[in-house]
């Protein structure tokens, strides 16, 4: 814990790439403690895009003829691979052990029929996180081919949080990102799934694009911001079909959170023009390998079992109300629904998260004017529509198959764009403020970290309606890499680790720690104490201070929170 | 420890039969395709089982394209098409056995008629158009206890290859007494009236919202939905019971041959509607893993524990004791048998 609170001295390096390099670190850690806590396969849908993954690896791009069928588009991959549908014993089943498995063995590898439901997606991902299976094998290539998928989201969530702290008044929209991701988007993270990418992407591309609006007079301060809307556009384009619905959403709910002469000027500066020139071929490659996948041989023909199959002649407005009707179901999907949608997360964390949720939400109708929270109320509607419209266009071929998960890149985008909003209110810093802080920041890190252990329970040893913590000691049935105990110390401390970090960062270097040397108050009033760096631990920069803080004692107007004349218009 | 147990995963241990199967065909088959899977998964720790129900047809050409492990379909394979199959299968071709025995049914949607008779000439002359009222004279006549309304016959049947209605065409082939010739053994001739393009269970959605109603259906979809005509056999009408159709199959004829073993059904003691279910496997894979593995899958299948699933999950009957048997014989060649 000392080398993340001491005095890394002057920085030798541009502020935003300390940052991001430890950022990067930090959530490469957590997503890949999850990929080591979850056992093989236990992510949603991970045998079909790991199958995919070993294919495109091995040429096998484009869906050839008479290798599609109802479940599945068919492909040769080694056998320990194609096997892993195999994995399944305790999905659907929180209360059978992981121990159910068989071992996926190293030698195991003639060519074999895999089956992949997303044969048609687009191959970027798979590319990346395909490759440990070309020169590893057995278990130990898929989870390498985990930690790749994990590396790969962490960059784009410590690009999105590294361009956040690039903001004007930065603290709520980097606190509100922060506590966006939830113990779900971490799980998310250490499975194969494109889903965990889409979301750190999209995440990356909005926070890069509202820098790039907030710095509009000056982008060259912003450039790393530029470059990561750019590769996040990449990215997007070529991750699921689903994706540049969520960069769309991304960059009008941007436009929509400033004024639109920004937008205008904007998009006729030249670093902004050459980002685009550059994020535009991507962008058409993506567009490209859509038209190929939609022309290509069909694809999944049957809704998969065990998804309701609607009456093919039900109307489809039928369809779209029963969403805008579950909007609020997906929640706790948002909080934490792992493995197969068996493992919800415990009821105090959807709690916890669940009030704070909801606490975002209603934040934008109590400060006015309400005119000011444009890009929020645009993002609301879009957390209604958009999936109740793309659900709908599914509903008569597939059924219902719409899982919160597939929300939670426009989820991200809502709550940061609460966070923009909140920006024209000061960051409160009186010291009864940071101990509440303090307080609600060892919650989450406890939260994240009993999400972590309670996952964990359900695959060492299972859940029963008895609460059988201690025969996670007594007797494991199934143990993760390096056993569960060791995975849940170090979670816990690198939670908390982040959890210092960022609230060193939103109270001007103070000590999330509750312990203190005698005599020394652990809590000091907003100003940054002369005896902390202007630097953060390990390069990270304190939140720039606002002009004139709100201390202790500062009177609300009249009427509710009004917000002050901010930076943004 | 798991870092220890993963180092210890790196070679199989000899004999280790583990890993998942592919499996294309018939759409009557994939509730029992799934409640064979599970027995086997059951019975075997790392075996799983993959089906995609496309069809017969499809099925069989997956299986000769070395895209499934295995196929099911609804007739066993003719012994030149199984010689002839390669796929994964090395020169020695495949063998095929009856595996399960799914009723058909005609399923009546009428108000307050619960029990209907009908004989092959009569669902002929239905389905052609030739009857059109449910209180035609000759539906009276099979029925004389029941209160038929005046109301019109509406005819809905799957369109195109089915494997619900091979067993129809030879029901009806055979007693119906009018030619009946449909382009291919698994679609209604080109006369049937009210052809649907719609997947089964899309079809009884239909024929719910349909007073006079009728439909060709499995015993699994009709289940206590719709009424089931009693079908004349051999001159007695017979109702769709599992305990009738049992009696059909037990003694039916059992024909089995180096590459297959085929059940048939006896219309004299029992509900002789039903669909066949055969699996397709190779006798020898490329791969002898491949060989073992398919190989305790079949045998799997013919277990007490997978028919008894497929029975209470699917409502597919067991093919009668000797085509059990002589089917184990048949699978005992497979793989690494041989």
């Amino acid at each position: 814990m000392t080398i993340l609170t001491k005095n890394t001295g002057r920085r030798s390096l541009p502020r935003p790439l300390p940052t991001f390099a430890l950022l990067t670190a930090i959530f490469s850690l957590l997503f890949g403690l999850w990929s080591l806590a979850t056992p093989l396969m236990g992510a949603p849908d991970e045998p079909a895009h790991t199958i995919k993954a070993a294919a495109v690896v091995r040429g096998q791009v484009l869906v050839e003829e008479g290798t599609s069928f109802g479940h599945g588009v068919h492909v040769r991959v080694p056998n320990y691979i194609a096997s892993l549908h195999a994995q399944s014993c305790y999905k659907f089943n929180r209360t059978q052990a992981a121990d159910c498995t068989a071992p996926i063995y190293s030698d195991d590898t003639f060519t074999n029929i895999g089956v992949t439901s997303a044969g048609s997606y687009n191959p970027m991902y798979y590319w990346v996180v395909g490759l440990p299976t070309l020169f590893m094998s057995g278990a130990p290539a898929l989870y390498a081919m985990r930690l790749v998928s994990a590396l790969l989201c962490a960059v784009f969530f410590a690009a999105g949080f590294t361009a956040l702290t690039e903001l004007r008044r930065p603290k709520f929209p980097v606190l509100i990102a922060a506590l966006s991701v939830t113990p779900m988007v971490l799980f998310l993270g250490g499975g194969i799934n494109p889903n965990s990418l889409e979301i750190a992407a999209t995440m990356a591309a909005f926070a890069g694009f509202v820098v790039v609006l907030d710095n509009w007079r000056n982008t060259k301060r912003v450039i790393p911001a530029l470059a990561t809307v750019a590769a996040a556009t990449v990215v997007l384009a070529n991750a699921r079909q689903i994706s540049l619905i969520w960069l769309l959403c991304a960059l009008v709910v941007g436009v929509c959170s400033f004024r639109f002469r920004r937008t205008v000027a904007v998009f006729s500066d030249k670093r902004v023009l050459i980002a685009a020139g550059l994020a535009v071929p991507g962008a058409v490659l993506g567009l490209v390998w859509m038209y190929l996948a939609s022309n290509g041989p069909a694809n999944v023909g049957v809704a998969p079992e065990g998804i309701a199959s609607p009456h093919p002649d039900a109307p489809l407005y039928r369809g779209f109300i029963i969403m805008l009707d579950r909007t609020y179901d997906f929640f706790p999907q948002y909080i934490g629904t792992m493995g197969w949608l068996d493992t919800p997360a415990p009821e105090l964390v959807q709690l916890v998260w669940g009030g704070l949720m909801v606490a975002a939400l209603i934040v934008p109708f109590c400060v006015r004017p309400l005119r000011h929270w444009t890009g929020y109320w645009v993002a609301l509607a879009m957390l209604y529509l958009v999936p109740a419209l793309l659900q709908t266009a599914l509903w008569r071929g597939m059924g219902f198959i719409w899982q919160g998960r597939y929300t939670l890149p426009l989820v991200m985008v809502l709550f940061i764009s609460v966070g923009l909003g909140l920006r024209k209110l000061r960051f409160p810093a009186s010291p009864a403020a940071v101990r509440v802080s303090r307080v609600v920041f060892w919650v989450m890190v406890f939260c994240h970290t009993l999400t972590f252990v309670y996952v964990l329970r359900r695959y060492v040893v299972g859940i029963s309606e008895i609460a059988n913590w201690q025969t996670l000691f007594s007797s494991p049935h199934w143990q993760p890499p390096l056993g569960w105990f060791v995975l849940s110390v170090a979670y816990l401390l690198v939670t908390a680790a982040g959890g210092l970090i960022l609230f060193r960062y939103l109270h001007g270097g103070q000590q999330l720690p509750v312990w203190r040397p005698e005599g020394k108050s652990p809590v000091r009033t907003g100003k940054p104490s002369p005896a902390l760096p202007s630097t953060g631990p390990s390069g990270l920069p304190s939140a720039p201070v606002p002009g004139s803080p709100v201390g202790a004692g500062t009177r609300m107007p009249p009427g509710g929170i009004r917000a002050e004349t901010g930076p943004t218009d | 420890m798991g870092l220890l147990s993963l180092a210890a995963c790196s070679t199989t241990p000899p004999g280790t039969i583990q890993g998942a199967l592919t499996g294309i065909g018939s759409n009557a088959a994939q509730g029992s395709v799934s409640a064979w899977g599970l027995a086997w998964g059951e019975a075997v720790k790392g075996a799983s089982v993959s089906y995609s129900p496309d069809g017969t047809a499809p099925g069989l050409k997956a299986f000769q394209d070395g895209q499934a492990h295995f196929a099911v379909g609804s007739s066993p394979l003719p012994d030149d098409v199984a010689a002839s199959v390669r796929g994964m299968c090395t020169a020695d071709g495949a063998v095929s056995f009856a595996a399960g025995v799914l009723p058909v049914g005609v399923a009546i949607k009428i108000k307050d008629v619960s029990d209907v008779v009908l004989d092959a000439p009569v669902l002929a002359g239905i389905l052609e158009g030739r009857i059109t009222r449910w209180n035609d004279p000759r539906l009276l006549e099979l029925n004389p206890e029941t209160d038929l309304p005046d109301l019109g016959i509406t005819v809905l049947v799957p369109e195109g290859p089915s494997d619900t209605v091979r067993p129809v065409n030879d029901y009806l082939g055979r007693d119906a007494g009018v030619d009946w010739t449909p382009a291919t053994p698994d679609s209604l001739p080109s006369t049937v009236l009210g052809q649907v393009s719609s997947p089964p269970l899309d079809l009884a959605n239909k024929l719910d919202d349909t007073d006079g109603g009728l439909s060709i259906l499995d015993g699994s979809i009709i289940g206590n939905r719709f009424t089931a005509a009693q079908l004349v056999f051999d001159g007695k009408p017979r109702r769709l019971q599992a305990t009738s159709v049992v009696d059909a199959v037990s003694t039916g004829t059992v024909q089995s041959s180096a590459r297959s073993v085929v059940q048939g059904l006896d219309g004299r003691s029992g509900y002789a509607l039903a669909t066949v279910i055969y699996v397709y496997v190779c006798r020898q894979y490329e791969e002898p893993e491949l060989g073992r593995l398919t190989q305790s899958m079949a045998e799997s299948v013919l277990s007490e524990e997978a028919q008894k699933n497929a029975n209470a999950f699917a409502f597919v009957m067991s093919p009668g004791k000797k085509a059990i048997a002589d089917a184990r014989r048949l699978i005992s060649t497979v793989g690494g048998g041989q």
